[in-house]
């Protein structure tokens, strides 16, 4: 089968002792979207430029649509986002940069300005044309150097922390975008990124490295493991002297309270989430006034996995 | 081969182009910064006057025109900002279909034309009301304008050499003020070379700064090299380019083998 993007046996060393990354291999199908995750020196970046031909593996190999990673045929399908450096030219007007960009990639004539229309349509920056790259806010700058990373049509995109320093509004916008693109153009994305609310909406799978192994590969949902059953209740109360509910069952954890707030947590697997609904609001009766129920965050998840780095615990699964 | 060696080439100009726009992309910032050097032009040859003057191989009038040439050429040559912008871009143009190597000379190339150009235009209209005389500005601005583009490729090929260097060693940095001192000296900016006393002006007139800066500027204004004809003069810069081209390839290549030890 071939592969848009596969990475085989890489091992990575600096200077005489750091082994950056060991042994890494993984595949990415066409059309998928992975995110690639580990803590801070997990050897994320070193892997990234590794793909993208920046740098050369002691050994093994990596390869983009079947060239062997920073060959020119390799780096013509491959199209890089990097959220804290501009490919972009400041005092350029967005259209001539993006010109430029198409042109570093061969793309010239009729098809250059074909695809900038196609782009400006689908990530909607027609009013950014004509505009002076540093008169650009960063929400508006970042969609034109998603635009400008996908100038060539690229069949693999490597997105380095995309969002970061966006507000909320501008993240959803561009996760949009990027879903968008993604649906239309049909091409594999890998994401690294420290703000997994990236990761939930634009990513199926992950990737989890730590010290330059691969700890998981797999759907996002496996990745918690054992906290997948994991649910937290949240009860707003009427009334600040209404006790908590307590059993000696320990099915149902009572967590920290606030004076009207009283939160639990519970796994589905030991106790039903009906039974202990039922339980809670036995318990609390009319004083109940609302009931919030949460799953176990992916940062949660995540930060519980890397626990395993300090040697504190071990990983759930 | 042929094909892609045209495209190349089109590509590239194309981006040299790019980079000449970019000088002109915001007129009264580069007006701003450029206010000044009229004013230091008319300084110089005041003070070259006051202790110069009886050397006589320049009039008042010739010595305002080789002061605004050579302050041109020497302001516009190996710049941090260009270094530091093509050094930064090594790691990612090797993650791009270009060669570093070539997209970063284009660049250097572009964006000291276009400098050079912008300065120039300013320098012609403003210098005469230092009291030079018009018709030999324009004369002299003529002349340079055409040794600019082969002026350009040597700044170019400097500049990747300083940029190479820096991506090796980023130590190198502080170098660039004591290197550009030396050509400053060297290169008869700080005094036409042609009023040094022998043996001293022999000497450095047999050094590649004074083929880039006192050369230039001298055939600008009197309209022949000094002490040299045309032919020697393009082959010695000739053999310089050269020279810089091999360095440069040299550079590049120890520089993306030492790259892969640091993480890139």
């Amino acid at each position: 089968m071939s592969y848009s993007l596969s990475a085989k046996n890489i091992v990575k060393t600096f200077g005489k002792d750091f082994l950056a990354v060991r042994d890494l291999s993984f595949d990415l199908k066409a059309g998928e979207s992975v995110a690639f995750l580990g803590p801070n020196g997990a050897g994320k970046s070193t892997t990234i430029k590794i793909l993208c031909g920046i740098l050369s593996p002691n050994s093994g190999e990596a390869y983009i649509k079947g060239h062997k990673a920073g060959t020119l045929e390799a780096n013509k399908s491959l199209g890089l986002v990097f959220g804290t450096r501009s490919q972009l030219y400041m005092h350029m007007t967005v259209l001539q940069c993006l010109s430029l960009i198409g042109e570093i990639y061969y793309l010239t004539g009729q098809a250059k300005h074909n695809r900038i229309n196609e782009l400006t349509e689908l990530f909607e920056i027609g009013d950014l044309l004509q505009k002076r790259v540093r008169t650009l806010s960063l929400g508006q700058r970042m969609r034109c150097e998603v635009v400008a990373a996908l100038i060539h049509k690229p069949q693999v995109l490597l997105a380095d922390e995309p969002t970061i320093g966006l507000d909320i509004i501008a993240k959803n916008r561009l996760r949009e975008l990027i879903q968008r693109w993604q649906k239309e153009e049909k091409s594999t994305l890998l994401l690294t990124s420290h703000d997994l609310s990236d990761v939930e909406v634009l990513c199926n799978r992950c990737i989890l490295i730590d010290h330059g192994v691969k700890k998981f590969d797999g759907p996002l949902a496996s990745l918690k493991g054992s906290l997948s059953d994991l649910r937290r209740i949240q009860i707003t109360v009427s009334d600040h002297t209404t006790p908590s509910f307590v059993t000696d069952k320990k099915t149902i954890v009572p967590l920290h309270n606030d004076e009207f707030t009283h939160r639990y947590e519970l796994k589905t697997s030991v106790i039903p989430m009906s039974d202990a609904l039922s339980e809670l609001s036995k318990h609390y009766g009319d004083k109940l006034q609302d009931i919030q129920i949460s799953e176990v965050s992916l940062e949660e998840v995540l930060a519980f996995r890397y626990k395993d780095r300090t040697g504190n615990e071990k990983f759930s699964s | 081969m042929k094909n892609s060696l045209l495209e190349s080439t089109s590509f590239h100009t194309r981006h040299a182009w790019f980079n000449i726009r970019e000088q002109f992309s915001d007129i009264p910032t580069a007006l701003a910064s450029n206010a000044l050097i009229p004013f230091f032009v008319w300084i110089l040859s005041r003070v070259w006057e006051r202790f110069n003057s009886h050397q006589a191989n320049f009039t008042l009038n010739e010595i305002i025109i080789y002061i605004a040439i050579t302050e041109l050429l020497f302001m516009t040559f190996v710049r941090l900002p260009s270094l530091n912008r093509a050094s930064g871009d090594f790691s990612l143009s090797l993650a791009r279909p270009r060669s570093w190597l070539m997209t970063s000379f284009s660049g250097f190339f572009g964006r000291s034309l276009g400098g050079r150009i912008f300065m120039l235009i300013i320098l012609t209209f403003t210098i005469p009301l230092l009291g030079a005389k018009a018709g030999d500005i324009f004369t002299a601005s003529l002349r340079l304008f055409i040794l600019l583009p082969w002026l350009g490729i040597i700044q170019g090929l400097f500049s990747l050499f300083f940029a190479n260097a820096q991506v090796l060693w980023h130590q190198t940095n502080y170098f660039l003020l004591p290197f550009g001192k030396i050509f400053l000296v060297l290169g008869g900016v700080w005094g036409p070379i042609a009023d040094f006393s022998e043996p001293w002006r022999s000497f450095v007139l047999k050094l590649p700064p004074s083929d880039i800066f006192f050369q230039p500027a001298y055939f600008c204004i009197k309209g022949h090299f000094y002490q040299t004809t045309p032919t020697e003069w393009v082959l010695r810069t000739g053999v310089l380019v050269i020279s810089l081209v091999v360095i440069n390839i040299i550079f590049f290549r120890v520089a993306k083998e030492r790259h892969q030890a640091f993480g890139g």
